[in-house]
């Protein structure tokens, strides 16, 4: 039968750490946590048993860019990195901007059956910000929430109408959040950096503004409203204060913008160029702080896979993004754990237990009765990020061939192993 | 001194030693080309690649004539779009070329680190002829050399660099060079053609043309690229004369001593007056020559700086 027992593990929740435990797992859901454990199972020898990772953001390229990435080599790079649950952005080309569209992701999610695929469909048509979609039928066909990925809804009436038109569903929407003529031409943060490797400045004043825009137009219809992929001090502020006035704002940040400052684009490297830019390292502090008192939610990828040949090309012509999920946990854990810069317990609660309530899935808490979604990770085992590592079809990451500490070694999704690290 | 350097990027990267040492070696080659006979073996037998990816006539000009006096083959390879747009990446482009065993790549290219991102990738030297917006390590050294030539010294010197500083490659390396002489360096430009974030520069900010002018012993004027105007970065070529061109008038007023350099090629009425391009106070046309000395000492050395 669909029996599973995990013996000899440390168990990670967002709230506490349990030590030397076996946790029975019967028809996909844990049926007793026990202190001493007699019988056969699978020794985890000392190792972590985390909930598994929910991401809000991602890019699976599937259709249109499929060199990149597809739905299948994307939900291995998932499941590698511990994440048994994906939100994945529309901006495909052409944009996931009606249900037929749902209607194939949700298809290609039971094909290949290991995880869970939480399409978002566009707030407008081609997302160009001028007619909303089909959005009660997206959210029929299996979309979750919606958003214009990438470009934003330039629009402001059009912005209104959209989330006003859906506020009557609890849906997720997730709002890039970019100033297009502040950020046109531009390559990285406007500061010193700029200046002396020649590379043209985008105005970090950018992202608040386009975040005050959007925060005010959801507490005005009192919807919920997630900001995606947050970068500079001055957004948070504003985001702080507008919870105390909407307790549905939720916002996000990805593991660059917490490991990362502006100071690496001295080597032109194009695996750092990303949007939002990397920004000053008083920002990269305040998101550090942001993510240990609560006042940001979640921890997504914002994994964004393009080929090696698209990215080994000068600075000024390579596409902006890197790839995420085999990295987040690891790298976290390497760079910001080990550093005494947050602990794990932060980490389970922003990349697994806040993002399931976010989007309102199986709690990801590791107790009797919940689904067992869980991830076994080796803390003390190194792994090297090289092409064997990284199941995506593209490599653009900055950790590639740097050597990480906390290996994902097994993905499970309701008590099945669906990822195992040999 | 040994010269160690394998490519030549940028003048952030070089000491005042081998800046000095870059300029020392100029001054002889420039006595080669005043010679009726310009050529020496330096080069004999090695293979230079001019690598244009920007559209230039002096640049490129001053390269191939340094590379003929010091005797390499050399090729120009221009083009006004870049490889990608083709379908060719520069790094194919670059690879290929190599593979028919070349020496050396001169690159002018639109993108900032395109030089060092070729350094990083193929075995021959690489000369940075400018990247984007970055840096132009040749031109700074020569209006170093030129400068040297006037005042041998640059400590107590006085210089100013007005017009569009934030869209400037010259600029850049030469508040790069200044800096380690320790020069007094003010920049003058209307605010959206000036960076925000220069203070991690020891230089001087005046917007007012007449004041910026004044008891300065070298006047740096950048060329204004009429693109900034159509992006809203000034109104009007009718009013960035008024306040901040070089006109006739202003050059009446500086000193004595003060001399008018410009990196070339000079808009007539728009920068500056043609008057004062032709004045007796303009160090222009030697800057060009010197190009090309400067430009064979920098072939020579990173060659290792022997002959053949």
């Amino acid at each position: 039968m669909n029996n599973l027992i995990l013996k000899n593990c440390n168990i990670v929740n967002f709230d506490k750490i349990e030590k030397n435990k076996t946790v029975v797992i019967k028809n996909g859901v844990i049926t007793s946590i026990e202190n001493s454990y007699k019988g056969e199972g699978i020794d985890l020898k000392g190792k972590y048993l985390l909930p598994s990772f929910v991401d809000l953001h991602s890019h699976l390229r599937e259709p249109g860019e499929e060199f990149k990435e597809d739905i299948f080599t994307g939900c291995e790079a998932a499941l590698s990195g511990g994440y048994t649950s994906i939100v994945i952005m529309p901006n495909t080309k052409p944009p996931i901007d009606n249900p037929q569209s749902i209607t194939y992701l949700k298809k290609r999610e039971l094909e290949f059956g290991r995880i869970e695929i939480y399409p978002l469909g566009a707030l407008t048509k081609n997302m160009e910000s001028v007619e909303i979609t089909e959005m009660y039928d997206m959210l029929k066909a299996g979309a979750k929430g919606f958003s214009d990925d990438g470009t934003g809804t330039k629009n402001s009436r059009v912005f209104l109408n959209a989330l006003r038109y859906i506020s009557r569903f609890d849906s997720f929407v997730s709002v890039h959040c970019e100033d297009k003529n502040l950020s046109e031409g531009g390559q990285i943060n406007e500061s010193d950096v700029s200046i002396k490797t020649g590379l043209s400045g985008i105005p970090f004043i950018e992202e608040d503004i386009t975040v005050y825009r959007n925060l005010k137009i959801a507490t005005y219809l009192n919807t919920g409203l997630h900001i995606a992929h947050i970068s500079t001090k001055d957004t948070l502020s504003l985001i702080k204060d507008f919870k105390k006035k909407n307790k549905k704002i939720t916002c996000e940040v990805t593991p660059h913008h917490l490991i990362f400052d502006e100071s690496v684009h001295f080597n032109y490297d194009t695996n750092f160029k990303v949007k939002p830019s990397l920004k000053s390292k008083k920002d990269v502090d305040s998101l550090i702080k942001g993510i240990n008192d609560g006042s940001i939610d979640a921890i997504a990828t914002d994994h964004a896979p393009h080929q090696i040949y698209e990215k080994e090309v000068e600075f000024i012509y390579a596409p902006f993004g890197i790839i995420g999920f085999e990295t987040s946990f690891s790298s976290l854990y390497t760079n910001l754990v080990l550093k005494n810069k947050t602990d794990i317990k932060t980490l389970v609660k922003l990349l697994s237990y806040n993002p399931a309530k976010i989007l309102n899935i199986d709690e990801r808490y590791i107790k009797t009765g919940n689904f067992a979604n869980l991830i076994v990770v080796d803390l003390e085992k190194e792994v090297t990020v090289d092409r064997n590592f990284i199941k995506s079809k593209s490599i653009n990451t900055p950790f590639l061939n740097k050597k990480l500490f906390g290996s994902i070694d097994m993905t499970i999704l309701k008590g099945k192993i669906v990822f195992r690290r040999d | 001194m040994n010269w160690t350097k394998k490519h030549l990027l940028s003048i952030e990267e070089l000491t005042k030693e081998e800046i000095d040492f870059i300029i020392d070696n100029a001054f002889s080659f420039k006595d080669i080309l005043l010679r009726p006979i310009k050529k020496v073996p330096a080069l004999r037998g090695k293979t230079v690649v001019n690598l244009f990816f920007e559209p230039s006539t002096r640049t490129l000009i001053s390269f191939s004539l340094a590379e003929k006096h010091l005797s390499a083959d050399s090729v120009n390879v221009s083009t006004k779009t870049s490889s990608v747009m083709k379908g060719e990446s520069l790094l194919d482009t670059a690879k290929n070329i190599e593979s028919m065993k070349t020496d050396m790549v001169v690159i002018r290219h639109s993108s900032p680190g395109a030089a060092k991102f070729l350094s990083e990738r193929i075995n021959s030297n690489v000369i940075n002829a400018g990247d984007g917006t970055h840096e132009h390590p040749t031109q700074a050294l020569l209006d170093f050399m030129t400068i040297k030539e006037i005042y041998k010294e640059f400590k107590n010197l006085k210089v100013l660099i007005l017009g569009d500083i934030l869209h400037s490659r010259v600029a850049r390396s030469l508040i790069w060079g200044f800096s380690k002489y320790n020069t007094k360096v003010t920049l003058c430009a209307p605010p959206t053609l000036m960076p925000l974030f220069l203070n991690d520069f020891d230089v001087k900010i005046e917007y007012d043309i007449d004041k910026a002018i004044q008891d300065k012993d070298v006047i740096y004027i950048l060329r204004m690229q009429l693109e900034r105007q159509e992006k809203g970065l000034f109104p009007s070529l009718r009013e960035y004369v008024k306040e901040f061109s070089m006109t006739y008038e202003r050059y009446l007023k500086i000193k004595d001593r003060s001399i008018i350099m410009h990196p070339g090629p000079i808009n007539r009425g728009v920068e500056l007056d043609g008057n004062v391009a032709d004045s007796e106070k303009s160090v222009i046309l030697d800057q060009v020559t010197n190009g090309v000395a400067v430009r064979m000492a920098i072939l020579y050395l990173l060659n290792g700086g022997k002959n053949e």
